[in-house]
């Protein structure tokens, strides 16, 4: 390499005033396009955070700056009992699913065995197919087996779709994972335990929590499903803002779906960062 | 001397591919043995075969004595050196190279004193609070040899370890993992497609080619006896001719077009039979035809003199007269069809026998004594028989 080639000073490499127009008009097309899509997406959210924080009890008309209705929220039994029950399905389901979850990836990425391929198409169906359909499924196999529900039937269900969530997670980063340091473990004396402790597990880890984060923050999330298979009088957060909804759109209903929301993000942000790593 | 490694009959296949053919293989305790061989002609397989990766088709291999079939890799007495490394991301330097002690549960004091030791034979002492990903190619490699060899392997397995590195480094690497093998006394199992590599570091090769075993000798064996074609070209450089063999009485005559060729042949050839002579282009001599002066060649005095009546002449005289009377030997004419120069030697490129290409390199000794040729001389070319071998396909 010559020290005398700068960037942009060979004439072949430099585009013509023409093209470097369309190419400045590509890029701020495109800005713009992901500005409005931003905008798009998170005006709604934005307002209802906004809103959140209204003192007037009127969802349509500001009335100043107040932490009233937040205030409200925490003294509501329902929606503490409601959170609370979120939070245990949430916790359980994470930490089934990611066990199972995990031993799913490392079965298919890491093992051979019969109907493999049906297996792998078949994990990602809860992913593809419409919450709906699930739910009504899940429902139909709690009524055919006769199971009454309760707040396991939610945690069996959070379960069933958390798994495949996690296996995918896991998954990905096992692919990304040379198999020749298991092989190197091996070599080294370690028998399939100690290898699996020692090298695949602390390498696997940031995508082992980061499916889990996922789990958790899906499980905390779900309606459709929840809204199917709770029984009565097992209401998980979700659950409970929709009926709050049905005697009409109060700051109260802002407040926790605010909360919500900045959980969520929370959570999706810290998982995404896990897998990057 | 006893036997380390044996491979007796072993095949691998994977499906209806057989990549590794009926394997005759004794590795004596001690040597450092390579396999040498083109890219996808079973190196690896073999050795996966040994560490307990793979699992033979058929046949039976030996370690120290022992049967090893269905013993798994984490208890055989073996360790590796991967081509990728494959050191652990997130352990440090020394923490890699402790991992296989710590399986065996040595006591942690002697942990850290093999640990620091091994480090210390492979000059990483001061990278050992590192991480792999810190760390050089080279110095990686280095990591990878002491993790293998502090475990005191009966046999060491490196797959193509100096592959990633640059030319410098791999020939000093080549002669440190020489002095390595020869300070520990561990039989070194080395896989590589560098000839030169493996001449420079093997007791013994066995060349491979598709997943056959061509020849197994110390490099001098076989670069100077090579058994087949095969081996002929892939180690070094060497110029076929074909013929038909036209006698055979302990030297070889090869019938090439209408003249002949000689040679010598370890093979059993009948008459008649489709044969080539391979030579090698730094043992073919080439002269001036014609009149030549003592000076202007490389022979030895005292045989130009037996020629002579017992005197060297002073002035020009026919070289064809010396070559001639020498014992088993043969020259003949050719044509100066390209000449490179290459720094150490030049390279000629030399038409015989009307249509037959031969290259001839002659080393470069200085000005004052070297014989140089221009495109389109006419050369005489000198062989004496044993520099020429008959081989069979
Ligand atoms: N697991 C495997 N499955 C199928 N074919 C394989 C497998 N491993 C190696 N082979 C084939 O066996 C042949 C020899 O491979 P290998 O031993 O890696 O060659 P080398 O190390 O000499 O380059 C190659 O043709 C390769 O494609
Ligand atoms: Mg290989």
């Amino acid at each position: 390499m010559s020290a005398t080639t700068f960037p942009g000073r060979s004439a072949a490499a430099r585009p013509s005033t023409r093209s470097r127009l369309q190419a400045t008009f590509n890029k701020r097309a495109l800005l713009w396009l992901a500005i409005g899509l931003f905008l798009f997406l998170y005006i709604p959210i934005l307002i209802l955070i906004i809103y959140s924080f209204n003192d007037s009890s009127q969802i349509g008309l500001w009335a100043g700056f107040s932490l009233r209705w937040y205030g409200e929220l925490f003294r509501n039994q329902a929606v503490l009992d409601a959170l609370k029950l979120s939070l245990w399905v949430a916790l359980w389901s994470t930490l089934i699913s990611t066990f199972l979850g995990t031993l799913t990836a490392l079965a298919l990425e890491r093992h051979n065995f019969w109907g493999k391929i049906t297996y792998d198409a078949i994990l990602y169906l809860p992913v593809i197919i419409p919450d709906i359909v699930m739910a009504l499924s899940t429902l139909l196999f709690f009524v055919v087996l006769g199971v009454a529900l309760s707040k396991y039937t939610i945690l069996i269900a959070h379960v069933a779709f958390n798994i495949s969530f996690v296996a995918i997670v896991v998954r990905a980063r096992l692919a990304d994972m040379n198999s020749t340091l298991e092989e190197a473990a091996a070599d080294l004396g370690a028998n399939e335990w100690q290898s699996f402790r020692r090298v695949t597990l602390p390498l696997l880890m940031p995508g082992i929590i980061s499916g889990a984060l996922l789990a958790f923050t899906l499980s905390l999330d779900d309606f459709v499903i929840t809204f199917f298979v709770a029984g009565p009088g097992s209401t998980t957060l979700p659950v409970r803002v929709y009926s709050m909804i049905r005697f009409g759109l109060t700051p109260e209903v802002n407040a926790v779906s605010t909360l919500m929301f900045l959980g969520s993000t929370l959570l999706v942000i810290i998982s995404l960062v896990l897998q990057r790593r | 001397m006893s036997i380390s490694v044996k491979l007796d009959h072993v095949k691998k296949q994977f499906g209806d591919f057989t990549a590794v053919h009926d394997l005759e293989l004794e590795i004596a305790d001690g040597e450092f043995f390579s396999m040498l061989g083109p890219s996808g002609c079973g190196k690896t397989t073999t050795l996966r075969m040994i560490a307990g990766f793979e699992q033979p088709t058929s046949g039976e291999l030996y370690i120290m004595g022992q049967p090893v079939a269905g013993i798994p890799a984490y208890r055989r007495p073996v360790n590796t050196v991967f081509q990728n490394y494959a050191l652990f991301p997130h352990m440090t330097v020394a923490q890699n190279v402790a991992f296989g002690l710590e399986m065996a549960k040595v006591p942690k004091p002697e942990i850290e004193k093999r640990v620091k030791d091994a480090l210390a034979l492979v000059q990483m002492s001061p990278m050992s609070e590192r991480k792999p990903s810190q760390l050089s190619g080279g110095q990686q490699q280095r990591v990878a040899l002491a993790r293998a060899l502090v475990n005191r392997p009966k046999v060491l397995l490196l797959d193509e370890p100096l592959g990633a590195l640059d030319l410098k480094l791999r020939k000093a690497m080549q002669l440190e993992l020489k002095q390595i093998q020869s300070d520990v006394g561990i039989t070194f199992i080395y896989v590589t497609h560098d000839q030169e590599e493996a001449m420079t570091m093997s007791n013994r090769i066995a060349v491979m080619s598709n997943g056959y075993v061509q020849q197994i000798g110390s490099p001098r064996e076989i670069y100077e006896h090579p058994q087949n074609r095969f081996v002929a070209d892939f180690i070094g450089e060497t110029n076929f001719l074909e013929g038909k063999v036209e006698e055979v009485n302990g030297v070889v005559k090869l019938a090439v077009g209408n003249s002949h060729v000689i040679g010598r042949s370890d093979q059993e050839l009948s008459l008649g039979q489709k044969a080539y002579l391979a030579i090698r282009p730094e043992k073919i001599n080439m002269y001036p035809p014609g009149k030549v002066t003592v000076r202007d060649i490389e022979l030895d005095a005292e045989q130009i003199a037996d020629v002579f009546g017992g005197r060297v002449p002073s002035g020009p005289f026919d070289i064809k007269q010396v070559l001639k009377q020498e014992h088993e030997s043969m020259y003949v004419n050719g044509n100066v069809a390209e000449a490179i120069y290459i720094g150490t030697d030049t390279r000629y490129r030399v038409t015989i026998l009307g249509d037959q290409q031969l290259f001839v390199r002659t080393q470069n000794f200085g000005d004052r004594y070297d014989t140089t040729f221009e495109v389109g001389d006419e050369v005489l070319l000198h062989w004496p028989a044993e520099n020429a071998r008959i081989l069979t396909e």
